[in-house]
């Protein structure tokens, strides 16, 4: 459904950040992109999401190139959780949410009761229905990823379908400001989420464990290029890690939560130096 | 704040345009000279003769609603600069508008340039021109080649601008006399005696067109204000909004500081005390600052032409006086 | 006491009035200074006194004047040393003065060329009775003495005339405009009740209308002209306008068509360097500014 074709891009076209990099997120698909900091993890995001124009190569949703098809479209269908959102204003929770539905909005049309359900209905999936009237600025750092998440949600929602057919969210290393009790809340969130909305999900991370927790397609990323991708299975063995990051580990499922889990053990040889 | 955004626009837009109403009917009535308003509206007397009549619609009238066009078109003007470059603490003078206006102004007064056109001296017809100089050099400084309009580069551009005018300024001043020095800092302090409507009537259309801009901007804003990139995943033309932003408050600053002077703290404190009572939706602020700027100018007009009467104090001496300690308390609350 | 053996100064007395005279010729004069009783190289940066200077007759002995200076032409041809806000000392100096006439708000220049040894004579402008008093002081000053009271009886008698003259009639309502912004009424700066133009308006027989403004300068609004209704506008301008410039500056004034002034056509726009500078000319000033508040008497 969504596709990037051998894209490439550079914020400087003499040192491109993303070389050549091709993958697949199918309808209801759950893809992660791992890889060490600096590898264009955000940036190939930026491309999937159509905000930046590939110099080589083709982004295409349901076949469209992205770069042909009006942002307000692509906004209805996709969604970006960026890492991190500070507001310039004071802004409520649910106003937050409600800027979501702003892509639905004609020009000078202000939301309906539609559109105000939709935003309570996100705020409920997330667990943030009792946040909506407190300011952004003053919730902590989990509640501010789940609003932020709702808002996303309310982006891609149809008016009265309870179902979000062919949408995707983008979340831009969604973890990597929290703390350990709020990513597992986020990672829980992502999970329910994607059984019960048959939405695709797309998570950039560089935290293994996480994605290994939450994937079930993986691309691993290393200096703008694919070093490996396909079933998490396949690629989050021993010597996938240790070509991405030169190290050595254990990687077990654990009986408990079905999820790989992976131990760090000990540096190889110098890592991929960039 | 639960109740429909629809419904918070109607509300603020009857509270606060009673507000402004209220200012416009109230304000010719106030002045240092007592008039009679009978005999300024006796239609027998030719308003040649009617001094009553002089007073109140030559005077005071125009005033009033020089302050009106002026103290709206700076607190909107104040509200989209500060949702353009996502800081509130960001005026309409940042970005040197007002720099390019008072050079402008500088040189008018200073040469002694006589020159008019449709009724409109060389004075405001200069101070435009700077304000419109001002605005092209800051936009061509920080148009980025590749991914739109850089805020930053505007930011810095505008604050280089700023000094670098400023400095020219005092150059200018130097060459002065006695009597242009006074008048020329009388000038930077503000004026709102225009005695006449023809400057308010070129600068309405302006400011009808920047206003309309403005409430276009207004969900745009709302985006802008989550961060560039979220805006433009949330399907905003970004590029287009920042300029339509800059250009329309531009102008809108412009026209006001031809008018009547680069009044200061206007466009920081109505867009502040106006978020303070609705909110930030920026639907609501801005057409609430257009109306509460509107009657606050009017206001501090009224306040400098009695309050040390016979003496007419500049009204931007009573709005920094105003301003200072509202924008100090202001930190002190935040922190 | 006794008073013989030790010589005046050494008397513990004598050691006290030693000092106190030591003590205040220092302070008065600072570095040992000469007081010429004829000055032949005259420095004068106040432009009025200038013309006082050549007035009397002390024209030869000046040798430098302000970078302002206009009025007699024999004195524009002179080296000019700055004016009230940039006062070259080097050009002062170099020029080798023995009296330099400065600004009393000049404190900088007075110490500087205190301590050169330099005399100076402090000027403070203030009322048109400062005008004869300073012509007097510095006539005695330059040594034309009797030329320069002469002169100031003169001007003194001249006033008077039209004082006289004038009382017995109508002193029309006056506003006394020093500028305002070009092609039209904003930034209208008007004479307040003190100051030497406005002491010359009222000796010509005019009421100012600001004159219960302690000021000397009062920023006129539009809602002020109208309540004070002026009969008469005097607008002073130190340049020439062309005639069709002066015919659109002079029609700028309709808008306020309620004001008597304006309804008589008593509207002036005055050219006259004679009316700003507080020189011997005056007189000259008064019996101009009489002759348009009440023509043909």
């Amino acid at each position: 459904m969504l596709r990037a074709a051998d894209v490439w891009f550079g914020y400087d076209p003499a040192a491109p950040v993303v070389r050549g990099v091709s993958l697949d997120v199918p309808p209801g698909g759950f893809l992660g992109i791992l890889g060490p900091n600096g590898s264009g993890k955000t940036t190939l995001l930026r491309l999937l999401a159509g905000t930046r124009r590939p110099s080589r190569g083709h982004v295409t949703l349901d076949g469209a190139d992205l770069s042909r098809v009006p942002r307000a479209t692509i906004s209805r269908r996709m969604a970006v959780v960026p890492q991190e959102t500070q507001l310039a204003f004071d802004y409520t929770a649910l106003e937050v949410v409600l800027m979501g539905r702003y892509p639905h909005l004609r020009a000078f049309e202000i939301e309906g009761p539609g559109d105000v359900a939709i935003a309570r209905q996100s705020l409920e999936a997330t667990g943030t229905r009792d946040l909506q009237d407190r300011l952004f600025s003053t919730l902590s750092g989990g509640e501010k990823q789940r609003v932020v998440i709702a808002a996303a949600l309310a982006q891609i929602g149809q008016p009265g379908a309870a179902a979000t057919s062919h949408a995707v969210l983008l979340l831009d290393e969604p973890t990597a400001a929290l703390d350990l009790a709020y990513q597992l809340e986020v990672a829980a969130l992502l999970r329910e989420l994607q059984e019960r909305l048959p939405i695709a999900i797309v998570v950039s991370t560089h935290d293994l464990n996480f994605a290994a927790s939450l994937c079930r397609t993986i691309v691993l990323l290393t200096r703008g290029e694919v070093l490996a991708s396909g079933a998490i299975d396949d690629v989050i063995t021993p010597a996938g890690i240790r070509a991405l990051y030169g190290v050595d580990a254990e990687v077990e499922r654990r009986p408990l939560t079905g999820h790989l889990i992976v131990v760090p053990v000990a540096r190889t040889g110098p890592r991929d130096s960039r | 704040m639960n109740r429909t955004i629809g419904r918070r626009v109607v509300v603020a837009v009857m509270g606060f345009g009673l507000l402004a109403v209220a200012a416009l009917l109230l304000a010719p009535l106030a002045g240092s000279t007592s008039i009679s308003l009978r005999r300024a509206f006796d239609p027998n007397i030719p308003f040649t003769d009617n001094v009553d009549a002089q007073i109140f619609f030559v005077a005071r009238l125009p005033r009033t609603l020089a302050g009106a066009l002026v103290g709206s078109a700076l607190a909107a003007a104040g509200v989209v600069f500060q949702g353009l470059l996502r800081n509130p603490l960001a005026t309409p003078f940042t970005l040197g508008v007002s720099a390019g206006a008072a050079l402008g102004a500088m040189l008018a007064l200073t040469f002694n340039w006589s020159f008019g056109w449709a009724g409109i001296a060389g004075a405001p017809l200069a101070s435009f021109a700077g304000s419109l100089a001002a605005v092209g050099i800051v936009y061509s400084l920080a148009r980025a080649k590749h991914h739109g309009l850089s805020t930053n580069v505007l930011l810095l551009a505008g604050v280089t601008l700023n000094s670098f005018f400023s400095a020219l300024i005092l150059f200018v001043q130097y060459f002065a006399d006695f009597t242009e020095t006074f008048r020329i800092l009388r000038w930077l302090m503000g004026d709102l005696d225009v005695s006449s409507y023809r400057p308010l009537v070129t600068a309405a259309p302006l400011l009808l067109v920047s206003f309309a801009v403005f409430a276009w901007l207004a969900r745009p804003l709302n985006l802008l204000s989550l961060g560039p990139d979220s805006a433009e995943t949330h399907g905003l033309d970004v590029v287009r909004a920042q300029r339509a932003a800059f250009f329309s408050a531009s102008l809108a600053t412009g026209a006001a500081v031809s008018v009547g002077g680069p009044i200061g703290f206007i466009g920081i404190i109505i867009p502040h005390l106006v978020r303070l009572l609705v909110g930030s939706d920026h639907r609501v602020v801005l057409p609430a600052s257009i109306l509460v700027g509107a009657a606050f100018l009017i206001g501090c007009d009224v306040v400098a032409r009695t309050i040390m009467a016979p003496l007419d104090l500049p009204v931007g001496v009573i709005t920094a006086l105003i301003g200072g300690p509202f924008f100090l308390w202001l930190l002190v609350r935040k922190a | 006491m006794t008073t013989t053996s030790l010589p005046w100064h050494a008397r513990p007395k004598g050691r006290a009035y030693t000092c106190l005279v030591l003590w205040l010729a220092a302070s008065g004069a600072g570095a040992a200074q000469v007081v010429v009783e004829r000055p032949t190289r005259i420095i004068c940066v106040v432009p009025a006194v200038t013309e006082m200077l050549f007035a009397i007759g002390a024209g030869p002995q000046v040798v430098g004047v302000s970078s302002f200076e206009r009025f007699p032409p024999e004195a524009t041809k002179l080296p000019t040393v700055g004016a009230l806000l940039d006062p070259d000392t080097e050009r002062i100096l170099s020029l080798r003065p023995d009296l330099v006439v400065v600004y009393g708000s000049q404190t900088d220049l007075q110490s500087q060329l205190a301590r050169a040894g330099i005399p100076v004579f402090v000027y403070s402008h203030a009322g048109l009775a400062d005008v004869t008093l300073t012509l007097r002081e510095i006539g005695a000053r330059v040594g034309h003495s009797e030329r320069a009271g002469r002169l100031a009886a003169d001007i003194e008698r001249r006033i008077a005339a039209v004082r006289a003259r004038t009382a017995g009639q109508s002193q029309p309502r006056t506003l006394i405009v020093f500028g305002r912004e070009p092609l039209s009424l904003r930034g209208i700066y008007a004479s307040g009740g003190i100051g030497f133009v406005h002491d010359i308006v009222a000796a010509a027989g005019g009421a100012n209308v600001f004159e219960d403004v302690r000021r000397q300068a009062v920023q006129a609004t539009t809602e002020q002209i109208l309540s004070r209704r002026p009969e008469v506008i005097l607008e002073l301008r130190a340049a020439a306008l062309s005639p069709e410039m002066l015919k659109r500056e002079m029609d700028v004034w309709r808008t306020l068509s309620a004001v008597p002034a304006v309804k008589a056509g008593r509207v002036h726009i005055i050219v006259d360097p004679r009316t700003v500078v507080p020189g011997p000319r005056v007189a000259e000033a008064v019996e101009l500014i009489a002759d348009i508040l009440s023509p043909g008497r």
